[in-house]
């Protein structure tokens, strides 16, 4: 009986200390602090550099939330409530529009200066049926490093296709070009022989009903290069299967070149691979070949309003817009920045990458994703390059065949855009 | 001394155990209070108060036993459950995430959008006789005003002083906030906005900054309907969690809301071809994987466990080796395997000198697939092979001998239906296990091939759970409502199947 009185005594001195410490917390003054939400890369970049600022947004105190990782970080976003929440997150441009479509986004207004130093097709890639939500900060593209090894870089993509099957033939490598980062990267090859999306109209804008995939010109020079005439099958010019695949081949000398972006720079100088930066060249060289420019960027989020830091948050984007903003995080990065002022403030290699994304096509992933032909562009290339290389089943075919589904993604994902 | 009755120090351990567990859910119940989580917040307080009962009392023996497993079954078994259920019956997806009060509010944000004009001003905090106030310089005029929340003054020359840049700083009758001030703004300058005249507003935009906007989105009485007064369009509620165009229904205004529609995504998955065309391969494949699965590792455990009760030299060694595969991360050698039986440069085909694409016939996947899962479990089996094995009475086995049965009969007539009978509900639990194995199928061959080109939108080797899986999130967009209606299915489905073997092999009346 003594037992139980003084645990029952002990107990409720428990529960009435923590509800004590409870309550005792300070009723809330406004909070003044701005909770910034990065993957392990920017984290780590950006955090020495901004992580409790008082200058970014004044008044507020910038407080940076580092994920080990993109993919924990997208879970935590996609878990996350008011309490728990962000006030803003920098992410793919894909994340802004998301958060916009799910109504986690704040919108934002941008002045005519800020305008003027970010690129329309930029702002555009985070913004969501017609309102901005976020600023574009770095350009996501790649570029073809050439192993100096083997030479110097060829001029046309038939001069590399014959230096490939000369190399092969003595046993010197196995593959030509390695898309580094799967059927993504893989668009530099098909526009460098003559193939690619879709067509533009003359202000720029896409023109979903003109589907070069599988263009004559592409059919005949991928037959004539890629093909072994022997097996009917991919002779080993052009692989896709990413870093872990052939871009293994690239890393043990055994690949020419490889079409990847800035985030392979540090593998690829650790691997002790001399390598010089050049776009994919076209068949002739007298044209251009085209990859695919994503955008990372920064919005604010709906919580922000809910935390009472909503006017911070536009504060600091609107410090994030700025030159100062956008050279503070490309210095820190290394990501080749969208604000056209920054770039003579950089370093060589991001200005090489950022000189690369010129040439680069707005991933519209509007267009690229799943629509209405069944599969998206990503998995469609995957299958018509297994179809066409792997299991010899004809260029021709095997791309009129993806042609068809992308020409009805293309058709639907516009008329969503 | 009463052995029964338990020593001071068991007492004070226990006392100290419950009052920090007490403390624990006390801070819990104060956080979910704080963010108005009124359920979470009575779950604990219920919890909070069991645990202090049901510790305290002289009486409830038992409970003291069951109390957190079955706190545990219900946090992590039951409300799970009933939260699946419920979410399916909601169109629950990308786009429709909030609830219909939040995308409201959340549209009338999106509504206020800057004037065409792209006016923007510089702006500075303060009061205005008394009153909370804003300095505003229009940036392009250089007009200076003070905007108070129900009324804008531009203010004449001389009235005023600007710095180098043209902004007014200061301004007569005007009090500029203090930088901690400023920091405390917020609260009144959110929802701050200065009537300019023709239905116009200047909103601020950060603490410094502010825009010329106008509402373009009309709301009605009861928001059911919005007229968007820019694009010339009317919205109206549709009944599943959107406003969609009164004329044209494909023009949808996001952000949607979660909305109560209990038939649609059973009903979808009957009814559209994307979903109910391969539904019945996956769900043949599905129980034929884990059919074979579970019957070849308990096979190969079970002839390993009687190799094994043999006095063999290096038996202990052989033991220890056998359960290395087990010992490992799965998904590691899943990742192994992966390499090993990759085309180019996978072990395999490098050993033999051939070019088999093993993970690229559907076929062969299958196979590699099912290869691949007899490595992760057969170790499983032999364990519980060997277990059962040595707990079988040894006179039934003499008795058959001196009866004259053969080491076969004995086998296959005495011992195998008695193992059977002991590990039927773990080769029950192993098949629900394989029917369910997301990690195996997804990190060895994420349900491929898939022959996209001829219209084909399940894998090969794609179960029920992987096609449900890549169905809901593998797009743009996540449909979380229908990942909901396919796991209660499934649910449905391995708890039917279970439920029926048990009821089969007698173990329950056994038990």
């Amino acid at each position: 009986m003594k037992i139980r009185k003084s645990g029952i005594a002990a107990s409720v001195a428990a529960i009435a200390t923590a509800a004590m410490l409870a309550v005792s917390v300070p009723a809330h003054a406004a909070n003044t602090t701005i909770n910034i939400w990065m993957d392990d890369q920017r984290g780590a970049q950006l955090s020495p550099v901004w992580d409790g600022s008082t200058t970014i947004a004044p008044g507020y105190t910038i407080k940076i939330t580092t994920f080990s990782s993109r993919d924990a970080m997208v879970s935590a976003w996609d878990k996350a409530t008011s309490a728990s929440g962000p006030d803003m997150m920098f992410d793919a441009a894909s994340s802004t529009t998301d958060a916009a479509k799910n109504g986690k986004a704040l919108p934002i207004v941008l002045t005519a200066t800020q305008k003027a130093e970010l690129p329309a097709s930029a702002l555009g890639a985070l913004a969501y049926q017609g309102v901005q939500y976020g600023i574009p900060m770095d350009v996501d593209t790649t570029t073809m490093y050439w192993n100096t090894k083997f030479g110097k870089a060829p001029k046309t993509f038939a001069a590399l296709a014959a230096t490939f099957q000369k190399l092969k033939k003595a046993g010197k490598v196995t593959t030509g070009i390695c898309a580094g980062d799967g059927t993504w990267g893989a668009l530099p090859v098909l526009t460098a022989l003559g193939g690619g999306a879709w067509g533009y109209k003359a202000d720029g804008t896409p023109d979903v009903s003109k589907v070069l995939f599988n263009s004559p010109a592409f059919v005949k020079n991928a037959t004539n290069l890629l093909i072994d005439s022997k097996t009917k099958k991919g002779n080993g010019l052009f692989a896709w299967d990413g870093w872990d695949g052939c871009g293994q081949s690239f890393i043990n000398g055994k690949a020419l070149a490889i079409n990847t972006g800035s985030w392979r720079l540090g593998a690829i100088i650790d691997a002790g691979i001399d390598y010089t930066l050049q776009p994919v060249p076209s068949i002739d060289g007298k044209g251009t070949s085209h990859q695919w420019s994503g955008f990372g960027g920064v919005f604010g989020t709906s919580y922000a309003k809910d935390h009472g830091v909503d006017l911070g948050v536009k504060a600091a984007l609107s410090y994030f817009a700025s030159q100062k903003g956008a050279l503070a995080y490309a210095t820190a990065t290394k990501r080749p920045p969208v604000n056209s002022k920054v770039g003579s403030h950089l370093s060589a290699d991001v200005a090489g990458f950022a000189n690369a994304a010129k040439t680069g096509l707005v991933q519209e992933n509007a267009l690229l994703g799943d629509n209405a032909g069944g599969a998206n562009w990503y998995d469609v290339l995957a299958s018509t390059f297994t179809a066409a290389f792997t299991n010899g089943k004809g260029v021709k075919s095997s791309f009129d065949k993806g042609a068809a589904i992308l020409k009805v993604d293309f058709a639907d994902g516009f008329s969503k855009r | 001394m009463n052995p029964l009755k338990p020593s001071a120090m068991a007492a004070i351990i226990k006392v100290f155990l419950l009052a920090i567990a007490s403390a624990l859910i006390v801070w819990m119940i104060y956080v979910a209070v704080l963010a108005s989580d009124w359920i979470v917040a009575g779950t604990l307080s219920v919890i909070l108060i069991g645990a202090n009962v049901v510790y305290f009392s002289k009486k409830a023996v038992a409970s003291k036993f069951l109390f957190p497993g079955s706190v545990l079954l219900v946090i992590f078994v039951i409300v799970p459950i009933i939260y699946t259920a419920w979410m399916s019956v909601y169109n629950y997806k990308t786009g429709n995430e909030i609830t219909k009060d939040a995308a409201i509010t959340q549209l009338h944000q999106v509504g206020l959008v800057p004037d065409p004009s792209g006016t923007s001003y510089d702006m500075v905090l303060g009061h205005y006789n008394g009153q909370d106030a804003v300095l505003l310089t229009n940036q392009s005029t250089h007009e200076v005003s003070i905007g108070l929340k129900d009324k804008l003054t531009v203010l004449s020359a001389g009235s005023f002083t600007t710095d180098a840049n043209q902004k007014a700083v200061t301004a007569t009758g005007f009090t500029a906030d203090t930088p901690a001030q400023i920091a405390q703004a917020n609260t009144w300058l959110s929802a701050f906005m200065v009537p300019a005249g023709n239905d116009l507003y200047i909103s601020p935009q950060g603490t410094d900054v502010a825009a010329l906007m106008h509402e373009k989105f009309q709301f009605n009485a009861d928001n059911t309907k919005i007229v968007d007064t820019v694009g010339g369009i009317t919205y109206v509620d549709n009944g599943n969690g959107n406003f969609v165009g009164q004329k044209d229904a494909t023009a949808v205004l996001y952000p949607g809301w979660r909305q109560f529609n209990p038939a649609q995504n059973y009903v979808g998955l009957l009814t559209d071809p994307k979903l109910n065309g391969p539904l019945l391969g996956v769900f043949i494949w599905t129980i034929s994987f884990a059919f074979i699965s579970v019957l070849m590792m308990w096979a190969l455990g079970l002839t390993l466990a009687l190799a094994m009760d043999k006095k063999i030299r290096f038996r202990a060694f052989y033991r220890g080796v056998l359960i290395l595969p087990y010992a490992m991360p799965s998904f590691m050698s899943i990742l192994i395997w992966a390499g090993i039986f990759n085309v180019n440069y996978g072990a395999l085909n490098n050993l033999l000198g051939i070019h088999v694409d093993w993970l690229n016939d559907p076929w062969l996947a299958r196979l590699v697939i099912l290869i691949v899962n007899l490595w992760l479990g057969f170790p499983y089996f032999y364990l519980i092979s060997t277990g059962a094995l040595q707990a079988l009475p040894t006179d039934i086995e003499e008795a058959a001998e001196i009866d004259g049965a053969s080491g076969s009969q004995i086998f296959w007539r005495i011992k195998l239906p008695l193992i059977f009978q002991i590990l039927s509900p773990l080769l029950i639990g192993s098949f629900a296990f394989n029917f369910n194995n997301f990690n195996l199928i997804y990190l060895l061959t994420k349900g491929g091939p898939i022959d996209i080109l001829n219209g084909q939108t399940a894998g090969a080797t794609d179960i029920l759970i992987t096609y449900a899986y890549k169905t809901a999130f593998g797009g743009n967009d996540q449909n979380l409502g229908l990942a909901c209606a396919i796991s209660v299915i499934m649910f449905v489905i391995v708890g039917a199947l279970s439920m029926w073997s048990l009821k089969r092999s007698r173990v329950l009346e056994e038990m």
